[in-house]
């Protein structure tokens, strides 16, 4: 009796599930996740610690106004937008969220290779294009959930501080903010998934990702508006004046449409309500990128496994 | 018997020759150039153009009456362009420590030569010892080079000549950011000689950097009282300086509690002193340079004792060579 082969929906259903189940296995994916977590607990203390001092400084400050005669102003805090309370979590999605996403593509690739999985498998009548789907589902799948978990942390903090206006238009943000931070993390699991598909060693396919990530998160960002490494970190650094001038029109030019870590702080930044918004870029042209983006990673994932070398796949430290 | 000195040696010009082979050296030290250079133009290409906008305000004044000896030129410091440089060399500068420090213990675990030169008549500290002397020969020439650089295209962007306490200034600098980059060699060294699996070692050390270098700073930064609303808490309350002196006294815990955790970042204490020696700070603009380190030694005593306790973790703890055996 001969079994037909398996369609690529199946393979590629088939490959998720191994792919989530050897990502939840892994020891350093799930330790850079814990990570990422504890940073969006402190993102959530940092911002009622935020609020909780500039009211404790307030009413400090009424006293001492009113023994200068000075008419006491309102109090700050009621002009701060209620989703900039999680201004941190754009630098910690940045920083720990891509980094964690880069290592939870690779994994998902790396089990496969270093399990001696490729040759056999590559060997089979499966559909190659069904077994990259399936590895990019994953990863898109992983990050969703990680990234629900930790909107879930957000909205219980804005349920418990007393005070915040939580209207419709505030929910919306918060999803709004937690679907431009999914795509800013897939793309950086695809290039985590391409390097591990694309090189020989364990060692150079983490390198050059990050090597990328850095390039892209504090040397692009100063080339097209001039906003230097530590204050890359900053979220409203986002929305600065861009510096004028013919060098600043061109690099912005060129190097815009690739600078996600900057399309994703302009849109994040915005969503947020940090700063009014007045950087070179616009809101359509941010998202566009980060689309394109991971369009683009992804279809070079597909094409990488579907070149890759079977009886070459054995993968070094 | 083959002295000591002479077994260190051979081991750190064995190091040197590897790293050298390995282009990956070349690599992070082209990276780190490159990212100086795109800093101090885009510096410079920045206060060009806030220069062309003074002198357009300048003749405007002048246009509508207003008398030149009434306007005041602004002050051009050309140090202060090295801002982004310093700052590159505080990050990118700690990914070239962890990756030589991964790279020195790689090699030795993935040939399997570890377990096999500690067989040989040469003792644990001598073999690391090498390893740190040859590995630090290399910071430092790739710093010096990316100082060296950096320096020549400060003086010829700014079209300022730099003194001679300009240039024992940026050496200062150096050597500090020196010291830091083997701190993270030290780092990334002695996780790939403790972890099992080399990979794992490599993504803890940059949980590590990312950690202490990136996150810490940012949080004593965001948990500054006046950088919690937009223009300063204290200005939007029209509250002057005195009185904001009186309100944060208040606030001693939460300012102490803030300032441990910037403490805690290596980088902070690097930058700092950096910032400081090259006047980046104002406040340390145009002093004399015995005053300011005097006033940053705190900073200068951060960095030597770090790298003290991790040179001490490294060779006073035992090697496992069963758990370092390769995979």
């Amino acid at each position: 009796m001969v079994f037909p082969p398996p369609s690529t929906s199946e393979i590629a259903r088939l490959s998720a599930n191994f792919a989530l189940k050897a990502g939840a296995r892994d020891n350093t994916v799930v330790l850079l996740t814990l990570l990422f977590f504890i940073m969006v607990l402190v993102s959530a203390y940092l911002g009622w610690s935020a609020t909780d001092t500039v009211n404790a400084i307030y009413a400090k400050t009424i006293p001492v106004l009113l023994a200068h005669g000075k008419p006491i102003p309102p109090n700050p805090v009621g002009d701060t937008p209620v989703l900039s309370l999680f201004r941190n979590m754009v630098t910690y999605v940045g920083l720990l969220g891509a980094l964690a996403a880069l290592v939870l593509g690779h994994q998902t690739v790396a089990a496969d290779r270093k399990g001696g999985v490729m040759p056999l498998l590559f060997s089979r009548p499966v559909s190659r294009t069904g077994i990259a789907l399936g590895k990019i589902a994953a990863i898109i799948f992983s990050i969703a959930a990680a990234l629900a978990a930790a909107g879930l942390v957000n909205a219980l903090t804005m349920l418990m501080l007393p005070g915040l206006s939580l209207t419709g238009t505030v929910w919306l943000g918060l999803l709004m903010f937690y679907g431009v931070s999914a795509l800013y993390m897939v793309a950086f699991g695809l290039l985590g998934a391409v390097s591990a598909a694309a090189f020989k060693t364990e060692s150079m396919a983490l390198l050059v990702p990050i090597t990328i990530w850095l390039a892209l998160t504090f040397i692009v960002p100063q080339m097209t508006a001039n906003i230097g490494p530590m204050a890359a970190l900053n979220p409203q650094s986002a929305n600065l004046v861009v510096p004028t001038g013919t060098f600043f029109d061109i690099a912005s030019a060129i190097l815009g449409p690739v600078s996600i870590a900057e399309s994703y702080r302009y849109l994040a930044s915005s969503i947020l309500e940090i700063t009014p918004g007045a950087g070179r870029t616009t809101v359509e042209g941010a998202l566009l990128a980060l689309i394109l983006a991971n369009l683009a990673l992804a279809w070079a994932f597909i094409l990488t496994v579907k070149k890759f070398d079977a009886c070459r796949s054995t993968y070094r430290d | 018997m083959i002295s000591r000195t002479s077994q260190i040696s051979t081991i750190a010009a064995k190091e040197i020759s590897d790293a050298l082979h390995a282009h990956l050296l070349t690599l992070l030290t082209g990276f780190l150039v490159a990212a100086a250079l795109v800093s101090l133009s885009v510096s410079a290409v920045a206060l060009h153009g806030e220069y062309l906008i003074y002198i357009e305000s300048r003749d405007l004044l002048i246009s509508l009456g207003k008398p030149v000896a009434d306007l005041v030129a602004p002050a051009f410091y050309p140090l202060k362009l090295l801002r982004g440089f310093v700052e590159h060399a505080e990050i990118i500068g700690a990914v070239l420590g962890i990756v030589l420090g991964y790279r020195a213990a790689a090699l030795e675990r993935g040939h399997s030569t570890l377990a096999l030169i500690l067989t040989r008549p040469l003792s644990q500290v001598t073999f690391l010892g090498g390893k740190l002397a040859g590995n630090a020969a290399l910071i430092v020439t790739a710093l010096a080079i990316t100082f060296i650089i950096g320096t020549l295209t400060l003086s010829t962007v700014s079209g300022v000549g730099l003194g001679a306490t300009d240039i024992f200034r940026i050496t200062i600098v150096f050597a500090a950011a020196s010291l830091y980059v083997i701190n993270f060699f030290l780092l990334g060294f002695i996780l790939a000689l403790s972890i099992k699996r080399l990979p794992t070692a490599l993504l803890v050390a940059f949980a590590i950097w990312l950690s202490l270098v990136l996150i810490a700073p940012q949080i004593g930064d965001t948990m500054d009282p006046d950088n919690q609303v937009a223009g300063g808490v204290f200005r939007k309350l029209d509250i002057a300086k005195p009185d904001e002196k009186e309100i944060l006294k208040s606030f001693a815990t939460y300012e102490t509690i803030r300032d441990s955790i910037e403490q805690a970042s290596p980088a902070k204490h690097f930058e700092r002193l950096s910032f400081a020696v090259l006047g980046i700070k104002d406040i340390y603009n145009g002093q004399p340079l015995g005053d300011i380190i005097k006033d940053r030694m705190a900073d200068v005593w951060w960095l030597l004792v770090t790298f003290a306790a991790l040179a001490g973790l490294l060779f006073l703890r035992p090697l496992n060579l069963t758990r370092l055996t390769k995979e």
